[in-house]
C-alpha cells in the first residue's frame, strides 16, 4: 500500500517532510520504538478508512430512520383477564397461589400478561411478560406511572419484574421502537 | 457534492458526550435525538465504507440505509455498545457483499469462500480502523476535531485551515496535536488493556 518507510509517513504527515529530523525528535524520547510503532498504526487505520463528507439527502434519510415519538404507533391494550374478577380461572394457579394474581391485557401488535404476588397489606410484586403478535419475541422498555414510577428493561424474550409496587392503580406501558402498547391496571389483592 | 458541514468540520460539534450505552438506552424509549447523535457519530463510517469497497454513490447510500435500518432493528441486542463502529463496519460489509451477488458481481463460490475464510487482514483492518475512530470519538473537543482533521478526512485539511477550524491560532496546533495524541493513546491502550 505504501512503500515510504514509517518515519517517512510520519513525517509527511507531521509537516516538515524530514524523516531524519522526526527521527532525532522522536530518538530523543525513551519511549521512541513504542511511539513509533503506535503513530504507524494509527495511520495505517486512518489510510486504510479515509471518511468523505456524506451527502446531505443521504444524512437526512438516516436520520429519519427513527420515528419520533409522535410517530410512534400508540395502542391501548384492552383488559382481556382478571383473575381477581373472573374466578373460574382461579384455580388454575393452585391452593399455593391463592393470594396472587394474573391479568391479561390484548392490543393490536402484543399481548402482555401481569402477575401480581402480594408481599404486604400494601405492597405487590409485580412481574410481566410483553408477547409480540406474529412475529419473534423483542425487547421492551416498561414503564408504570402511578403512586411509584418505574421503568424497566424487558429481556429478549419480552419477560420484565418491575418489582415491588405500593397498592394503587398505575398506567403501565411498554415501548419498543416503532409501537407502544398502553393499559391500566390496580395493583392489590 | 452535497455538503451538510464545512469540510474537515468533521461531526464534532453536534455530538454530546453521552456514552453509546446510554444513546442506545434513549433510543430504545423512542428519543429520536439520540438516534441523530448516534448517525451523526457513524454515518461517516458507514457510508465510507462501500465507496471504499468500489460502489458507486447511489450504492453506498443504499448500504448505509440498510446498516443502519438493521442498527434501529437491533438496537435491544446490542451486547458491547462501545464498539458499535465495529458492529457496523461488520454489518455494512455483509450488506455490500450481499449487493453484489445480488447484482452477479460476486459468484456463489466466491461467496461462500468469503465466508468461510472472509480474508481476516481485511476484515480486521477495518475493525481495527473502526476501533480508532470509535477512540477519536470518545475525545473531547477540540482534540476529536483536531484527530479527525490529520487523520480521517479525505481533504486532508492543513494546519491553517485547522486553526481557523478550531479557532486558535497556527502555532498552537502542534503542541495541541501531541497534548491530543496522547490522549488518543491512552483511550486505545487502555481499551486494549480491558
Amino acid at each position: 500500500m505504501n512503500e515510504l518507510g514509517p518515519l517517512d509517513r510520519l513525517a509527511l504527515k507531521f509537516g516538515g517532510g524530514d524523516p531524519n529530523q522526526l527521527a532525532q525528535a522522536l530518538r530523543s524520547r525513551p519511549t521512541f520504538q513504542g511511539d513509533l510503532s503506535w503513530l504507524s498504526e494509527l495511520l495505517d487505520a486512518a489510510e486504510r478508512l479515509p471518511l468523505p463528507e456524506v451527502p446531505a439527502s443521504v444524512s437526512a434519510s438516516l436520520h429519519d430512520l427513527m420515528p419520533s415519538r409522535r410517530d410512534l404507533r400508540m395502542e391501548d391494550a384492552a383488559s382481556i383477564h382478571d383473575s381477581r374478577r373472573d374466578t373460574v380461572l382461579v384455580g388454575a394457579r393452585g391452593e399455593q397461589y391463592a393470594d396472587g394474581w394474573t391479568a391479561a391485557f390484548s392490543a393490536a401488535s402484543a399481548d402482555v400478561l401481569i402477575d401480581g404476588e402480594p408481599i404486604t397489606a400494601n405492597q405487590t410484586d409485580i412481574s410481566g411478560h410483553v408477547l409480540v403478535r406474529g412475529e419473534d419475541s423483542r425487547a421492551f422498555t416498561v414503564r408504570a406511572t402511578g403512586d411509584y414510577n418505574i421503568a424497566v428493561r424487558t429481556d429478549e424474550l419480552g419477560l420484565f419484574h418491575l418489582g415491588s409496587l405500593p397498592n394503587g392503580v398505575y398506567a403501565m406501558s411498554a415501548r419498543c421502537h416503532d409501537f407502544e402498547v398502553q393499559w391500566s391496571i390496580e395493583v392489590g389483592s | 457534492m452535497e455538503s451538510r458541514r464545512p469540510a474537515g468540520s468533521s461531526v464534532v460539534s453536534a455530538i454530546s458526550r453521552v456514552s453509546n450505552a446510554e444513546l442506545i438506552r434513549r433510543c430504545l424509549d423512542g428519543d429520536p435525538e439520540s438516534w441523530s447523535v448516534l448517525v451523526d457519530k457513524y454515518e461517516r463510517l458507514v457510508y465510507a465504507i462501500p465507496l471504499r469497497e468500489g460502489c458507486d454513490q447511489e450504492l453506498a447510500r443504499d448500504i448505509a440505509q440498510e446498516t443502519f435500518s438493521q442498527l434501529l432493528a437491533s438496537l435491544e441486542s446490542i451486547n458491547e455498545p462501545e464498539s458499535l463502529a465495529s458492529w457496523l463496519a461488520t454489518v455494512c460489509r455483509r450488506e455490500v457483499w450481499r449487493r453484489r451477488r445480488h447484482n452477479g458481481g460476486v459468484t456463489e463460490l466466491e461467496l461462500v469462500e468469503e465466508q468461510l475464510d472472509p480474508a481476516p487482514d481485511f476484515v480486521d483492518g477495518y475493525v481495527h480502523s473502526a476501533e480508532v475512530y470509535d477512540a477519536v470519538q470518545t475525545l473531547p473537543n477540540p482534540c476529536r476535531s483536531l484527530i479527525f482533521g490529520l487523520f480521517f478526512d479525505p481533504t486532508e485539511p492543513d494546519y491553517a485551515t485547522l486553526a481557523v477550524q478550531l479557532g486558535r491560532p497556527l502555532g498552537s496546533i502542534g503542541p495541541l496535536r501531541g497534548r491530543c495524541l496522547g490522549q488518543l493513546r491512552t483511550i486505545m491502550e487502555g481499551r486494549a488493556a480491558s
